[in-house]
């Protein structure tokens, strides 16, 4: 038995804080996964940012999404393991067949989720989930409509980019909560899929061929006005998600395959550390409330 | 006849995010630009609408486009009520994309011709 051992490192950022973690051996999606079982360890984790939450969310479901058995450790910080079972993240592994010691933690209650962490099937249910959002949001009363708009507007446009464009075997997962963070409240807006990632997705129109030959192009290209699947009349949303960043203190992170991007409304940085592979892509938007 | 798309009575929805959606409004905009109907206008209303995505406001867009009355050369021209601050600013860029021009016409009322 073969079992592949990956751990994330106490600041669990991204993909890059993941130790065990090469690619592409270790990528589910693949016909030659190697391994038999997998075991993702979390133990030392102090802090989860929205791109390791989805992380743990997605490899592990495309791991079981092939019969393999998989089990998660749990963080030994009861914050953070209380965080990721209120967001639902226990809950949506367990259903799945994944081993997780949740240290018997009961049923989350929502508090400060504005969505948990839910599964997201089609354009209709990512509607109906924008509804449940305004009202949440509404009944929060911890910022301003325009915020609430702002919110609503950016989940509604990466839920539906990843319920049409991913091909992922799991669907899509994505949340929605407000947190303190250095004394500010914020909105965090953040999905992902176990799909075939942006470059892929891009491929599949032929115009695109010679404007994404990386992962990381793909991602630069796929935020510019009017680049779609579709051919070059579609494909806004994405952009307007830029825009909705320009302001300060907002940011907009997203993998797919082995490039990520960070911006913050003035300067779109790659990783430095962006080599560990995200099955799929990730897409999550920070935004004060 | 002035032909009024509420979306809020049409869809019972106060979001509306997905392209899909837009689309199925395509039968309606269709009837509303028949000639029967004038064929010329159509006035869209956001009353009681909390987000109308630019994905969504683009394809209603190609929608009105490609649904325009047979023989009219020109997209029809389109008002826009009850429009929030926050959608007139997004609307505008995607007006922009569609070589359409959207002109202030009183608070909230927005008016897209062809630019």
């Amino acid at each position: 038995m073969a079992t592949l051992e990956i751990s994330a490192q106490a600041q669990f950022n991204h993909t890059g804080d993941l130790l065990g973690y090469q690619v592409p051996i270790n990528d589910p999606r693949r016909d030659d996964f190697p391994w038999d079982s997998v075991r993702i360890d979390l133990s030392r984790c102090t802090f989860v940012r929205p791109a390791g939450v989805l992380w743990c969310t997605v490899y592990p479901l495309l791991v079981a999404e092939r019969g393999i058995p998989c089990e998660m450790v749990v963080p030994y910080d009861i914050g953070v393991t209380s965080y990721l079972n209120r967001l639902g993240m226990f809950e949506t592994l367990l259903n799945a067949g994944i081993k997780v010691d949740n240290l018997g933690m009961p049923t989350p209650q929502q508090g400060h989720l504005m969505l948990p962490l839910t599964r997201l099937t089609t354009m209709s249910q990512v509607e109906d989930l924008g509804e449940a959002i305004v009202e949440n949001l509404m009944s929060s009363n911890v910022s301003s409509a325009n915020v609430y708009e702002h919110v609503n507007m950016v989940f509604g446009e990466l839920a539906n980019n990843a319920v049409e464009h991913a091909d992922s075997p799991i669907d899509a997962y994505g949340y929605v909560q407000h947190y303190a963070f250095e004394g500010h409240l914020r909105f965090v807006c953040a999905i992902a899929d176990g799909g075939i990632g942006i470059r892929a997705s891009l491929l599949k129109n032929p115009d695109h061929a010679g404007s994404v030959q990386s992962d990381w192009q793909a991602i630069e290209y796929a935020l510019v006005e009017n680049i779609s699947v579709h051919g070059n009349t579609r494909g806004l949303g994405l952009a307007h998600i830029v825009e909705l960043v320009l302001p300060p203190n907002r940011e907009l992170n997203i993998s797919s395959g082995s490039a990520f991007l960070h911006y913050d409304g003035r300067t779109k940085i790659p990783s430095p550390r962006s080599a560990n592979l995200f099955p799929g892509t990730l897409a999550s938007v920070n935004i004060p409330a | 006849m002035e032909s009024v798309l509420s979306l809020y009575n049409t869809k019972k929805r106060r979001v509306l995010s997905s392209r899909e959606t837009a689309r199925e409004l395509a039968p309606m905009v269709s009837t509303f630009l028949s000639h029967d109907n004038g064929g010329t206008s159509l006035t869209i209303d956001l009353a009681d609408m909390a987000t109308v995505t630019p994905s969504f406001f683009d394809e209603l867009l190609h929608v009105i486009k490609d649904n325009a009355a047979p023989g009219s050369e020109d997209t029809p021209v389109i008002h826009l009520t009850n429009t929030s601050a926050n959608h007139s600013a997004r609307f505008r860029a995607i007006c922009r994309v569609h070589s359409l021009q959207m002109v202030q016409v009183g608070p909230g009322h927005w008016r897209i011709s062809q630019a």
